[in-house]
C-alpha cells in the first residue's frame, strides 16, 4: 500500500479555502510573474554563459569562497599533482564512484600506492579519499552536481574524509538555474548540488569544516 | 526530550524577563544575529535586483498556494510513480501515529533525524520514544539541544544561546565525553565521531522537507553539515515530514525559492548540500533506502488559507526575520514559548494555536497565551524587508492585535470606546489637552503608581507645556 490517510478529505479541506487573497492591507501581493525570473549573479556580468573557458575564473573564485581548493590542468593530471594531493591529505585508502573519470583516476592513485576500491558503505566510511566526477559544475556558486545514478551511490562523495572531484571543463555551466531548471528525466533517486566541504557554524558561529561529510573538497578541472 | 513547551504555563512577559536576565544568551544571540545579517547583506549584494527577486518570489508563492491542492496531488502522484509512499496527515497525532507504525513494523531501534521544524511541531521524538526507538538528532545544534533537554532558540541555529563551555558541559554530562575539550573544532570532531556511529547503525532516517517539487515528485533538503545526506543514504527506510504548504509546481519556481533561501538564512550563495530526493534506492545503486515515505502535514495550515493571514503560508523558514527583529535580538527564541520564534513565530504560533498547539503531546491546551505573541514586535517592518518572499509580517501582526482586541475584556473595550467618543467631540478634545497640561507635574508620580510603574519604568516622560496649542492660537501667539 503506497498511500495512507484520506487524500480526498485532506485536499477538499484545502480546496475549500485556497486561492482567497491574503492580507489586502497596505502591502498587496503582486501577481505571479511569468516567466519566473532567475537569480542573476553579478560575477557573470559580461560573460558568454555557454563558454566554459570564460566561466572558469568565476568558478575558481566561487569554489575558493566556498572553502574548496582546486587545480586546473591541461589534459590529465600529472603524477606529481596526484602525489602532492596524496601527501597533503595523507591518503592511504580511497573509494571511487562508478563514473569512468573517477575509475580512471582511481587506477592512477593505485599506481601511487593508494589502496583503491569501488564504493561500499564500510569501505567508504573508513576511506581517506572519495574520488568522483560530476554531471556539471556551476560557475557562479562554485557548485558540483553529483547524482546517485551516474555515481552509483548516494554517499560515495559523503563518507570519506576528503572528496576529490575531477571535472571536465566542458561541463561548466553559468548559474544554479542552468542545472535546477532543466532537470533531466527520469530523475535519479538522489541528486546533490555540492557547494564546498561539509560545515557547521553551530558552536559560537565559528565556521568549522567537516561536520559530518568531507572536511575538504578538492576539484581538478581538466581542460 | 520530554521538556514541556513553556507556552502553556507562562506569559510572554515572564519568558522575556527570564531571557533578558541571561547575559550569555543575550551576548550570543546578539553576536549571531549581527553575523547572519551582515552575511545576508553581502550575499544579496552579489546578485542583481534582490528586491525584485523577493517581490517575484512573493508572487510565485502566492500563485502556488492559489493552486495548492492540485500541486499536492501532482507531487504525490509523481512521487508514487517514482516508488515513494505517502501519508496524508491532517493532525500532528496522525503524522506521529503513522511514523510510529512504520518504526514498529521495521523494528527500528535507532532513528536518526536531520533538522525538521515540522517534527518539533508534532512532538515526534516523544512519540517515537514511546514505541521504544532511540531517537538521535543529527544536526549539531539540534543534538546539543536534545542532550541538554532544551528547545531550539533559532530556527536555523538551534543552539545559538549556548557558548562553547556550556556545550562542553553538556557533552561531558550527557554524551560521555571523557576528556574535556572546549575548542569548537574539537567539539565538532567529538560530535562527528559519535554521530557517525549512529548514522551507520540506524534503521530509520527522518528528515523534514525544505520543498516538494510537484513536476518530478521530488523532495529538496538543504543542509550544511551533510546530516540530511547521511539520514537519506544510510538507514533502510527514509521518512520525510513536510508541512503541506512547502511545495512548488515547477523547477522554475523551486529554483527561485532555493536561490533566495540560503542567501537569506546563512548568507551563503548556496548551502553546502542541496539534495533532491526523487525516490527510494534506484536500480544498480549501492546505497539508499528501500522505502521512501512522505508525510504531508496539515496541522492547522489549511485553516490559515483564505484568511487575511494567508500569506504566512508563503514562509520558507529561512530565519532572516529573526536576525533583523529588534525584539528577537534582545530575547532569543525561548521567549516565544513554542517551536517558532521571531516575527514569523509571533504570527504563525497564534495562527496554529487553534489546532497545532492544542494537539501537541505536551497537552498545551486552552490555557496557552499564544495570542499575546503579536505584542512581541515594535512593528518597525524590518522583518518584511528581510523576508525573501516579502511576507507583510507587520501587517499580519497588526491583524492579530486587532483580533486580540476584538476578544478583549469588557472593561478595556469600554475604556477605549469612551476615549474614542471623547476625542470625537471638539469640546471634550480641548478639555483633555488642558487637563494634560495641568497634570504635567504629576507625570513623575505616575512612575510610582502600582498599575503604571512597569509601563513608566523604561520610559522618559514628555515635558508637556502649560498651555495647549489651541490656547496659544487663540491668544495670537502662534
Amino acid at each position: 500500500m503506497t498511500e495512507h490517510g484520506d487524500r480526498a478529505a485532506f485536499l477538499a479541506r484545502i480546496r475549500d479555502r485556497q486561492g482567497a487573497p491574503g492580507a489586502g492591507g497596505p502591502h498587496p501581493p503582486p501577481p505571479p510573474p511569468d516567466p519566473v525570473p532567475a537569480v542573476g549573479y553579478r560575477s557573470l556580468d559580461g560573460l558568454e554563459p555557454a563558454d566554459p573557458t570564460a566561466l572558469l575564473p568565476v568558478f575558481v573564485a566561487a569554489l575558493r569562497a566556498a572553502e574548496a581548493t582546486l587545480d586546473v590542468v591541461d589534459g590529465e593530471p600529472s603524477d606529481d599533482l596526484l602525489r602532492s594531493l596524496v601527501e597533503a591529505y595523507e591518503v592511504r585508502s580511497a573509494v571511487t564512484s562508478a563514473e569512468p573519470e573517477a575509475v580512471a583516476l582511481g587506477e592512477r592513485l593505485r599506481g601511487l600506492g593508494v589502496e583503491v576500491g569501488p564504493y561500499d558503505r564500510e569501505a567508504a566510511a573508513a576511506a581517506d579519499l572519495a574520488v568522483t566526477s560530476a554531471n556539471q559544475g556551476v560557475a557562479a556558486t562554485g557548485s558540483l552536481v553529483v547524482d546517485s545514478a551516474t555515481a552509483g551511490s548516494r554517499a560515495v562523495s559523503l563518507l570519506p574524509t576528503v572528496h576529490l572531484c575531477v571535472l571536465p571543463l566542458d561541463r561548466l555551466v553559468a548559474a544554479p538555474s542552468d542545472v535546477l531548471r532543466p532537470q533531466q528525466r527520469p530523475m535519479p533517486s538522489a541528486r546533490v548540488v555540492i557547494t564546498g566541504p561539509s560545515r557547521t557554524g553551530d558552536i559560537e558561529q565559528r565556521l568549522t569544516l567537516g561536520a559530518h561529510g568531507p572536511v575538504a573538497l578538492h576539484v581538478i578541472v581538466t581542460c | 526530550m520530554t521538556a514541556e513547551w513553556p507556552l502553556r504555563g507562562s506569559t510572554l512577559r515572564e519568558r522575556t524577563a527570564t531571557a533578558v536576565a541571561d547575559p550569555v544568551l543575550r551576548a550570543n544571540v546578539g553576536a549571531a544575529t549581527d553575523r547572519f545579517r551582515a552575511k545576508r547583506a553581502s550575499a544579496m549584494a552579489r546578485v542583481h535586483d534582490p528586491d525584485g527577486l523577493r517581490s517575484a518570489a512573493r508572487g510565485v508563492r502566492a500563485g502556488i498556494l492559489a493552486d495548492w491542492a492540485a500541486t499536492l496531488e501532482q507531487l504525490v502522484d509523481n512521487l508514487q510513480a517514482n516508488g515513494g509512499q505517502v501519508c496524508w496527515a491532517p493532525t500532528a497525532a496522525d503524522a506521529n501515529a503513522y511514523i510510529a507504525s512504520v518504526a514498529r513494523r521495521i523494528g527500528a531501534r535507532t532513528v536518526v533525524k536531520s533538522k525538521s521544524m515540522a517534527t518539533e511541531e508534532t512532538g515526534l521524538n516523544e512519540a517515537l520514544a514511546a514505541v521504544g526507538a532511540d531517537v538521535v538528532e543529527t544536526d549539531l545544534g539540534e543534538w546539543i539541544i536534545q542532550l541538554a533537554e532544551e528547545h531550539p532558540s533559532h530556527i536555523i541555529a538551534p543552539a545559538v544561546h549556548k557558548n562553547r563551555h556550556q556545550i562542553a558541559d553538556t557533552f561531558q554530562d550527557r554524551a560521555g565525553m571523557v576528556e574535556r575539550v572546549t575548542e569548537p573544532t574539537e567539539l565538532v570532531a567529538f560530535a562527528r565521531r559519535e554521530l557517525r556511529r549512529r548514522f551507520l547503525e540506524a534503521d530509520l532516517g527522518i528528515t523534514g522537507a525544505n520543498l516538494g517539487v510537484a513536476e518530478t515528485g521530488s523532495i529538496v533538503l538543504v543542509t550544511n553539515e551533510g546530516n540530511a545526506r547521511m539520514v537519506t543514504s544510510m538507514p533502510r527506510v527514509h521518512i520525510a515530514v513536510m508541512g503541506a504548504e512547502r511545495v512548488a509546481r515547477t523547477w522554475d519556481e523551486a529554483d527561485l525559492v532555493l536561490g533566495l533561501l540560503a542567501k537569506s538564512g546563512t548568507g551563503q550563495s548556496l548551502s553546502s548540500y542541496t539534495t533532491v530526493i526523487s525516490g527510494p534506492r534506484g536500480e544498480g545503486e549501492a546505497d539508499g533506502p528501500d522505502e521512501l515515505h512522505l508525510v504531508i502535514l496539515d496541522n492547522g495550515r489549511s485553516d490559515i488559507a483564505g484568511t487575511e493571514f494567508a500569506e504566512m503560508l508563503n514562509c520558507i523558514r529561512c530565519g532572516a526575520c529573526l536576525n533583523v527583529c529588534p525584539v528577537y535580538r534582545q530575547t532569543g527564541g525561548h521567549a516565544y514559548g513554542w517551536v517558532y520564534s521571531g516575527p514569523m513565530g509571533a504570527v504563525l504560533t497564534p495562527l496554529l494555536a487553534g489546532t497545532a498547539v492544542h494537539d501537541h503531546p505536551d497537552g498545551a491546551g486552552h490555557d496557552h497565551h499564544a495570542g499575546e505573541l503579536a505584542n512581541a514586535s515594535s512593528l518597525c517592518g524590518a522583518c518584511m524587508e528581510a523576508c525573501p518572499v516579502e511576507i507583510p509580517l507587520q501587517d499580519l501582526l497588526l491583524g492579530l492585535r486587532r483580533r486580540n482586541a476584538e476578544h478583549a475584556g469588557r472593561a478595556e473595550r469600554a475604556l477605549w470606546r469612551a476615549w474614542s467618543e471623547a476625542w470625537s467631540r471638539p469640546g471634550a478634545f480641548a478639555a483633555s489637552g488642558s487637563v494634560a497640561g495641568r497634570t504635567r507635574r504629576l507625570a513623575p508620580l505616575l512612575a510610582r503608581l502600582p498599575g503604571a510603574r512597569r509601563w513608566a519604568g523604561g520610559r522618559a516622560m514628555p515635558d508637556l507645556p502649560a498651555r495647549t496649542f489651541r490656547q496659544r492660537w487663540d491668544a495670537g501667539e502662534v
